[in-house]
Formats: structure tokens, sequence, C-alpha cells
């Protein structure tokens, strides 16, 4: 027996951006000047909080895939193999509800209901709410770069996959779906996978879990070569992983790997070694056998993409709302008021539909333009000087409108959400004068159409 | 179903008897029916002889089907070659391989005993499947129209564009061919049958998967190899394949199989696609089913792994399939083929602590022995392999295969030719009896009767009450079939009516049920119809009808033997025999309910429906919903209805026959007395001792007919084919 090898260097934890981008930090401090200009329409002034604080939020990482894929072992990978986020794990089983990881200083967890409802969740009752999800916050420095979403099964014959996916896919950035090494990729996955909008799809990852189960190295070249023929077109990147060897290099102590009770994860990599009685996998070399710096090295890049588009979006979403603030303030008359957002806004998105490349993403945001339509610019501008029917019927017009275009986004094809918003904004047209005509000081004429100057951000 | 046996017991069991063969339970069945048989035929004469030979030759042409299914991936190949103790004989790899439908024929009768055979797909078909085929793509279709059509095209193009850089721009004069081999080789079998590696640019002549584009079945023909009864075993590409969508054609083959073995993976045992399989299954014969977890090598701590892994797949299954009592065996294809051929897998790779723990914990290796497999304490090479085999659960799956393959069609065939030779026994005795009873009243008749004119009176009386007689019954048992028909189908005919009932009923309450949820303000796209219900519903009322009309036919069967006595009375007072069938077939069948288990538009996934739910207007979705119901639903109904009243109409054309085949006996002993009367009046009488001798004979064969129907009825209770013999 050889003595005992020098122990190998500690496992980098260290995330490579310690700060958000210095790009986000800009547009932060354009976001507060502008909502410190916007202040005294407080509607406005919120809606843009709501971006600000979106965007410093760290972003959602979903863990999907079908039951049984090794879905909570590489959310565990992900969450450092922290023993607490596997205790709270076991909530998510309980309860068969999602479960995200969010950065807390103390730990703690409680259940998310529709609406963003917060209650406790008690052992052995049932939960107080219907439960959307469930919160767990743990002091976990990884949590401060992105926050994880471990999705239970989609497989289970007991439950309908479909709609956890699409609620999954709603709050999260970026997803991986997790499929079995030895049985990878099948019709099942593909469906449910293909039915995620193609914006999330494109930054996704899809990682073979169970590495360790494949037999030789020209095993998992075949099965990564299938993978990248038949999968790859639908996600970011495919990867290879093993969780279990990866936790297993992460530990301050490796057992010595006497043949007699050696982990079937680890038996492999022995067995193929010449001299098997010295063999010690040395950690850094399991850690890279186990695909897991790889993984986290892919994630990286990708969160700074996810970063990046989100960064856009904020500022799109921001634009939006300030044109929208144009219209509601410094308007006497409300009609006028309404009738030029509206203009502004249907010109936007008339514009953005004669565009080439739109994706639902684009279809998603002008769902949320029009409902914030309806509820900063309408709602306070009408409520004053309208009966509450008719405030209620015009709001509806838009929330209505908004719900189908967010039906259409949701669903998998762009022509038809195109051609949804199409119809949409000819009813909206030829419906909104006739609504703002109800209104005491505009009756029996049009309002008035003025062109804006968009605020610029 | 888990066993009550350990793998300990099953493989004592196996060591017990060394050359335990698949089916060797039926061989002998057949076997003890075909030597009674023989038996009676030399006691037979006539048409009644004809029946019985007829009987055994088709004895002799059964042959059991056992189809291996499960998705991609499972290791049905590797099962297969483990089963047929072929290791390396189907292609297998780490990434889906089987391409074609594989048939393996072990002792067919009337077919080759060694070659191989592939039948290339007819141009239709494969541009049906070249064309996204799946009922998916088709469903999706039905449901959105004009979508992923695009998709569709490409996946056409591409297959084309495959096939042409495989095997030559006049590929397409391969459809509908047949390509004939007469030695078996694995790389010939590669070519055909495997996938191949998706290559840009030609393929050699012998590479693997040339043809697999275009081969639809492969069969492949062996001698008796591990089977005591024919049998074909079918190897199919797996389901949930997200680009080779060869379902259809998987389905189809496997329609017919005896035995279904459903190879599942230990990692993931029964997900919905496993249940999905299970269902169309159980619509077919539930009965039939096995299944077999496989890889048990690829999961950490089997020992402790394996309990649970079995138990939750039996409540699983319990839960979805209360009826159905589905045997599951656990196990690992792998640890077989490493067992029968110990080259073709590295046995240092298997040979790991988890294995040697289950053996342990299973009761296969006794805890004294050592776990090595090299060194001085070495297990020898023997022990090695039967630790492996004992733990692969191959010999649990044998037995329960044999098993299985008596509930099978050939089981049930070689049931009812069974019952068939105890009527032609039981008939053949009762006609002894009559003639031992007609003998008696003979000479009775020949002492009274002196006057010669009155016997000829009374023999050409006896010579038109026969033909009457001979024409009555047939007539009677020719309008009882049609009567018996009509009946049993009319019972039926309610329920194509009935099952639309039931259909318009629940169509009428979701679309209420859509309202009442529209009106509370709930957005129709988190609407979902739930058909689970519908379809259990529909699947009682069939089996009631079904069930009804079967108990209804088996009654107007009784009042047969009542009829057809009523009418000997009237043509021969004088003879009164029991005409009653002694063997009739119990009914214990269940109609197919395969059309319950196809996938309509309502199992497609949530996005799909929401964008049908957009195409609708807001005030016309619950009608919408209910006319898609009525669409969807109405031609399984018909299809059910239809497949009821067909398996019916065979059920009861063979179950006529044990009539027929008293009533031939019965003009038999008719016409026999009719002769002698003839012959002993025309004054060549019979000597007194050749009457007894006569007497004598036919005793002898009442006795023997007695003893070989009594046999028979024994054996095939025996085996469990029939429960009430008299």
């Amino acid at each position: 027996m050889p003595g005992k090898p020098p122990d190998p260097a500690p496992i980098s934890w260290e995330w490579p951006q310690a700060e958000p981008p210095s790009a986000s930090g800009l547009l932060l401090a354009r976001l507060r000047s502008a909502r410190d200009r916007l202040a005294p329409a407080s509607p406005v002034a919120r809606a843009l909080r709501r971006i600000e604080t979106r965007l410093l939020r760290p972003p959602v990482i979903a863990v999907l895939g079908e039951s049984r894929t090794g879905k909570s072992s590489l959310a565990g990978l992900l969450l450092r193999n922290s023993p607490q986020a596997t205790s709270l794990n076991k909530l998510s089983c309980l309860y068969l509800a999602p479960i995200l990881f969010r950065y807390g200083e103390r730990q703690a967890a409680c259940g998310v209901g529709t609406g963003g409802v917060r209650f406790a969740l008690k052992p052995g009752q049932a939960p107080a709410h219907p439960l959307r999800y469930i919160e767990a916050h743990l002091p976990l420095d990884c949590l401060r770069h992105y926050e994880i979403l471990d999705v239970p099964g989609m497989a289970d014959p007991a439950r309908d996959g479909s709609q956890l996916l699409s609620a999954a896919a709603r709050c999260a950035n970026l997803a991986i779906w997790c499929t079995m090494a030895t049985q990878a990729w099948k019709g099942s996955e593909q469906r449910l996978w293909l039915s995620m909008p193609s914006r999330l799809r494109a930054v996704s990852v899809l990682a073979a879990t169970s590495k360790d189960s494949l037999r030789s190295e020209s095993d998992e070249e075949k099965v990564l070569a299938r993978l990248r023929r038949e999968a790859a077109p639908h996600f970011g990147s495919v990867m290879l992983v093993s969780s279990v060897q990866a936790r297993e290099a992460c530990k301050t102590e490796l057992d010595e790997p006497l043949l007699e009770g050696l982990p079937r994860y680890l038996f492999r990599l022995v067995a193929t070694q010449k001299d098997r009685t010295s063999v010690r996998a040395g950690r850094d070399e399991l850690w890279k056998a186990s695909g897991a710096q790889e993984l986290f090295a892919g994630l990286s890049g990708v969160l700074d993409v996810v970063q990046a588009n989100r960064q856009q979006s904020a500022a799109r979403a921001a634009r939006g709302v300030a044109r929208l603030a144009l219209g509601s303030i410094g308007a006497g008359n409300p009609a006028t008021g309404i009738a030029n957002a509206w203009t502004a806004l249907a010109g936007e998105l008339t514009d953005t539909l004669g565009r080439a490349a739109v994706d639902d993403a684009l279809f998603a945001r002008f769902a949320g333009d029009l409902s914030d339509f309806a509820t900063n610019s309408l709602g306070p501008a009408l409520r004053p000087v309208l009966g509450e029917q008719d405030c209620a019927e015009i709001g509806d017009l838009f929330r209505c409108s908004a719900d189908d275009l967010a039906e259409a986004a949701d669903g998998p094809g762009v022509e038809a959400a195109r051609q949804q918003l199409r119809a949409i904004l000819a009813q909206l047209q030829e419906e909104l004068p006739e609504a703002l005509g109800r209104l005491p000081e505009m009756s029996g004429q049009n309002p008035a159409l003025q062109p804006l100057s968009e605020l610029a951000l | 179903m888990i066993g009550e046996k350990t793998l300990g017991d099953w493989e004592r069991a196996a060591a017990d008897d060394r050359d335990l063969r698949i089916g060797a339970g039926l061989r002998a069945f057949c076997d003890e029916i075909e030597g009674l048989g023989k038996q009676l035929q030399t006691i037979l004469e006539g048409s009644v002889e004809e029946v019985v030979s007829e009987s055994l030759s088709a004895l002799n042409k059964q042959q059991t089907q056992i189809a291996v299914i499960g998705q991609i991936k499972a290791g049905k190949s590797s099962f297969v070659n483990a089963l047929t103790q072929m290791p390396g004989l189907l292609p297998t790899d780490v990434n889906p391989w089987t391409a074609a439908v594989t048939r393996l024929h072990f002792g067919s009768p009337a077919k080759p005993q060694q070659g191989a055979l592939f039948t290339f797909f007819e141009r239709d078909e494969w541009q049906h499947l070249a064309g996204g085929g799946g009922r998916f793509k088709e469903l999706i279709e039905r449901l959105v129209p004009g979508y992923d059509e695009g998709a569709v095209r490409s996946q056409l193009d591409e297959m084309r564009r495959r096939a042409e850089l495989r095997l030559g721009p006049f590929f397409h004069h391969l459809f509908g061919q047949t390509r004939w081999y007469a030695e078996i080789t694995p790389e010939i079998i590669e070519r055909y049958v495997c996938l191949g590696l998706p290559l840009d640019e030609p393929l050699l002549e012998h590479a693997p998967g040339r043809f697999a584009d275009i081969v639809k079945t492969a069969d492949l023909f062996f001698g008796n190899g591990p089977f005591a009864f024919p049998a074909t075993v079918i190897d199919t590409p797996g389901t949930n394949d997200p680009l080779l969508v060869r379902d259809e054609v998987t389905l189809s083959a496997i329609e017919d199989a005896d035995v279904f073995v459903i190879v599942l993976t230990a990692q993931q045992p029964l997900t919905a696609a496993d249940l999905a399989l299970l269902r169309i299954l159980h619509g077919l014969r539930k009965e039939r089913v096995i299944i077999f977890i496989n890889r048990l090598d690829d999961v950490s701590d089997p020992a402790f792994a394996h309990r649970a892994i079995l138990t939750g797949v039996d409540e699983l299954l319990r839960r979805e399939f209360p009826s159905a009592h589905i045997p599951i065996v656990a196990g690992s294809a792998l640890w077989a083929n490493a067992a029968l051929g110990m080259e073709h897998a590295g046995l240092d790779m298997l040979w790991c602590p988890d294995l040697i723990g289950y053996a342990r914990n299973t009761g296969v290796m006794r805890p004294e022995e050592p776990p090595y497999i090299s060194g001085p304490r070495a297990l020898p090479p023997e022990r090695v392999s039967q630790i492996l085999f004992a733990c692969s659960g191959l010999p649990e799956m044998m037995a329960q295969i044999s098993k299985l393959m008596f509930r099978g069609l050939s089981g049930q065939v070689l049931g009812e030719l069974g019952s068939t030779l105890i009527a032609a026994a039981e008939s053949s005795a009762a006609s002894a009896r009559d003639e031992l009873l007609g003998a008696s009243t003979l000479s009775t008749i020949a002492i009274m009767d002196e006057s010669l004119s009155n016997t000829r009176l009374s023999v050409s009386e006896d010579v038109e009450r026969l033909h009457r007689l001979e024409a009555e019954a047939s007539r009677y048992l020719q309008g009882m079939d049609k009567e018996v028909q009509r009946q049993a189908l009319e019972g039926l005919s309610p329920l194509r009516d009935a099952l639309e009932r039931e259909i318009s009923t629940f169509a009428n309450e979701q679309a209420a049920n859509l309202r009442a949820s529209l009106l509370q303000g709930q957005s129709a796209r988190v609407w979902r119809c739930d058909v689970v219900s519908l379809r259990n519903r529909i699947e009682e009322k069939v089996l009631q009808a079904f069930w009804e009309a079967g108990r209804r036919f088996v009654e107007t069967q009784r009042q047969i033997g009542g009829g057809l006595r009523h009418l000997l009375r009237e043509a021969a007072p004088d003879l009164d025999i029991e005409l009653q069938p002694a063997s009739l077939l119990s009914f214990n069948l269940t109609p197919p309910l395969s059309a319950l288990s196809r996938p309509l538009t309502f199992d497609l996934e949530e996005k799909w429906w929401q964008v049908w739910w957009r195409r609708q207007a807001a005030d016309e979705k619950a009608r919408k919903i209910e006319e898609m119901i009525l669409t969807e639903f109405f031609p399984v109904a018909d299809e059910l209805a239809m497949a009821a009243q067909n398996e019916l109409r065979t059920y009861i054309s063979s179950a006529l026959q044990p009539f027929l085949i008293r009533c031939q006996s019965v003009v038999n002993v008719v016409r026999e007395r009719q002769q002698r009367l003839l012959t002993e009046r025309a004054g060549d009488s019979l000597k007194a001792w050749e009457m007894e001798e006569r007497t004598k004979e036919v005793f002898a064969r009442l006795k023997e007919s007695e003893r070989l129907g009594l046999a028979l009825g024994a054996s095939l209770k025996r085996h469990g084919m029939r429960a009430d013999a008299r």
C-alpha cells in the first residue's frame, strides 16, 4: 500500500464575476434618474422600479426533465452540494411543487401561491393556499449570481407535466434539461421541450446525466454525437455530466478506493486502470471526468449572454413605460392623453411587426405593454371622469387583448402570434375612439392624435 | 404482481431441471393431447375420425409469438439475445440501434430451420413513414390544421436524401422486394436492421444500417433453440424515439402475439410513455403481459434498490389496471449475456460490488462463497456464470413466459382442440352405448317380428325416418347457427347506440362544465378536458354488453341440445340419447379494446390545445369542444362495437362444432342400425356368437372412449384449460 498522497488543491468555487457587470450599473443609474424625473407619475415609477428590481435579480436557471433523470442531483451540484439545499429540496418532493432557491442571509422557506401570496408551510398540513412554488432562501454565495428553479419530473404518469413546464418557462431565464445518458433524448422529451418558448431554448443546456453509467469513452462519444445530431438544434449547448462523480470530487476527504465496496460511479474509472490497488482517482481528474467543469464553464458563458439579453429587454420595457407615461401626464384632457399614448404604442407595435426578425419574447413584451397601458394610462385617466361600468369595459378591452396576445406568445408559432397581434391592433384602433367617445368632454368628436417624441434613454 | 419466490429459489429450480426449456409445459400438454387423440383415432370411424385427424394435424401447426416491446434503450435486443441464448446475435449499441421489426422463428413448422429473410417496405408504406407517419403528426394536423407542415416536409426530404446516399438514386426500385440469406451472421443482420451511422457520404456495401431506411421486417429462422414449443420472438424498434417514428409498424407486427414482454429500465421504471404503451396492450390482452425491469446493472446498490423498484412498479400497475395481475421481473440482460458467453461482455467490468451484494442479498450466492473471479480464492467460471444468470432474472422470465404461453392463442387453440377431441370421444362412447342398446332391442324385435313383410315395412319406415332425421337435424343446426349468430349480434347491436349516447352525454357535460368555468372568468386555456373517465365508462359498457351477449349465447347453447333431442325423439322414439355435448366451451373471452387506447387529439400536449383554443371564437368554445368529443370518439365507438361483434361471431362458429359432431354420430348410429336391420331381415341373419362378438367389441369401444374422454378432460383441467370437466 502506497503512502497517503498529498491532498489535492481545493476546487475553486469562485464565480468569475464578483460584481454585476458595469453595463448594468450604468443602466441602473439611468433608470434611477428616469424614475426620479417621473416621480409624480407614481404608477409609472412603480413600473420602472419593477424593471429595476427584475434587472437586479440574478437570472433564474430552471432545472427541468422527465422524472428520475437526475434533476435534483444536478440542482444540488449547482447549489454547491449544500446539505441545506438537499434537505430543503425534500419539500419539493413532499408538495410536488417546483422549488426556487434564492439568496438570503438566513435559511428559510415558504410557499408562494397565486398572486404572489407568501405563506408558511407546515409539515403534515395541506398548504394554506393553492401552492404555485416553494421559495427557499439560502446564504450561498452562488445564489447571488443565479437562482435555481428545480421543477418536479415531467414524465410522472400521475401528473400533467406541460402545465408545470409552461409555468417554469415564464419565470426562467435559462433552462437545463436533464436526460439520462444511457437512455438519452426520447420522443416524449422532445415534444415537451419543443413546447418551450424559443428564446429560452436558444440559451438552454441539454445535460445528459449519469455520465458514469456509460461504460467506455467511446460510448460517451457515441451518445454525445447522437445528441449533437438530434437534440443540439433545440439547445444552446449539449453536455454529459455525472453529478455523483462531481460530488465525490468536492469531498474534502477521498475514501481510499478499495475494490470491494467501491461505489459504482468510481468503479469504471478504477476498473480501467491497470494497477487497481494503487489507483486513486485524483480529485481534479474526477472533477474533470464528471463533466462538471465543462458545465460550470458553459453556464458562466450562457449567464453572460442571458444578462446582456435582460439588459436589452429592460431598456426596451423602460422605453415603453416612459412612452406611456408621456401619454398620461401633461395632458389636461384625459382623452387626449390616452389617445397620445395609444398612438405611440400602436406605432411602435406596428413598426416592430414589420421587422423580419420577431420572436415570441417580443410578443410577450407586447402583451405586457398592452396590459401596462390599460393599468397605468387608461385606469387613472378614466376613473375620475367615467362610471365604473364604462371604465371596466374599456380596461377589459385591453386586458383581454393582452391575454390573447400572451396566449399567442406562449404558443409555438411566431406567424400565428403575428397575425393575432395584427388582428388585435386593428380591433383596438377601431374600438378605442368609440370607447373614448364616451368621455364627457369628448362626446361628438374624435380625440386629437398628436405625435409624440420619445423619451431618450 | 411480484413473485413470491426469491432468485435463489429460481436458481435452484433451474438447477433441478437442467434443461428447462421455454414452453416445456405447453409441449407436455400438446404431447398428451396428441397421444390421447391418436389412441382415439384408432377406435373411430367415418366423419368423426376425420374431425379428429384434422384436429391432430392442427395441433402440430401451433406456435407461440412472444413480442418484446418497450421504449428506446430499454435493452430489448439484449433481452432477446439472452432469452434465445444467442449472446451477440442481435446487434446492440449505446444509442438506439434497432430500426426494423425482427422476428426470430424457432422450430416453426413448415418454415425453414435456418436462414434470414428481409422484407423491404412497399412504396406507400415508406412514404407514409417518411412523411412523419406517426400518429401524433396526424393528430396535430387534425387539431390545428396547417401547423408544422414545414417539419414534415423536411423529414421526408431528409429520409429520401439519406436513402439515396446509402442505396443509390434508384433506391425506390427496392420497394416491395425481399432478400434471402441461407446463413445468418451478425454482420448481415446489422446491415439490414440497424440504424447505422448518419454519415453524409455513400455507405460501403456492407456497412451497418445500409438498408435500415427501407427494411420493414427481418425474419430469422432457427432450429428449436431454447424452446420446447415452436415460438417466434419479435424484437421491435423502441417506442418514443424522437426521430424514427415506427410505432405503427411495431404495433401492427405484434398484434397477434401470445405473450408480450414489456422491457422497462430500472433507472426509469414505468414512465408516462411506458404506461401509454401498456394501455394499448391492455386493450389487446391484459392477461398476456409480463414486465421485465432491465438494466439492474445500471442502478447503484441493486441489492437495496430492486425491492423498491419492484414495489413501485407494482403499485402503479395496480392503480392503473386494478383487475390485471401482471407479473414483474427485475434483472439484467447484460448479466445474462455475460453468463451465456463470457467473452461478449468484459467480466472485469461487470463483477462489481453492486452485483456481488445483489447476488448475496437475493440468496443466489452463499455467504461463504468468496467474491473473487481471479486470484487463489477465485470462484470457478461455471459458478460465476451460474450466479450471473440467476441474477439476470432470465430463469424467472423463462418460467413466466412458459406459463403465459398457455394463455396465448396457441394455448387456447390447444384447449379448443382438446375440447373437440373430448366431444369426439364422448360421441364415440354415446354411439357405442346406443349400439349396445340397439342391438338388444334388435334381438327382441327379431324374436317378436315373425312376419317378414312386417319387417320390410319397419325397415322402409326406418329408412325414411333416417333421411328425415338427417335432413331435419342439419336444417335445425344450420337454423340454430344462424339464430344464435343473430341473437348474439342483436344483443350487441344496441351497444353502438349506447356508446354514442354515453359519449354525447359526456360531451354535453363537458360543454356545460366549460361554459360554467368561462362564466366564472376562468381563461379557456387552463381548462382541460379529462377523457380518462369517458374511456373508463366506454370500456365498462363494452365489457358489460359483451359478457351479457356471451351469457345469452351459453343459454341458447343449452337449448340446442334439447331441441335436437326433441327432433330425434320424433324420428326415432325408441332411441333416447343425450345430445348435449358434455364439453361445452365455457365463455371467458374479452372483447378487443385496442381502439380505446388509440391516442386521440385529447392526448396531445397542452400547447397544441392552446393553439386550438385561440382559433375558436369566444362564444363558440363550448360548442366546439362538444363537437370535438363527438368527432373523436364516435369512430372509436364504431370500431369497438364492430370488433366485439366479430369476436363473438368467430367464437360462436367454433362453439357449435361439438353439436355437429354429436349429430353426425347419431346419424351414424341410426344408419348402422338400419344397415343391420336390412341385412338381418334379408335372411342373412347374424349368428348368435357373431352378435356376441360384436357386442363385446362395441362394449370395449365404449369403455375405451369413456376412458379417453376422461383422460382428455383431466389433462385439460390439469393444465388449467377447463375448470368444469363433467
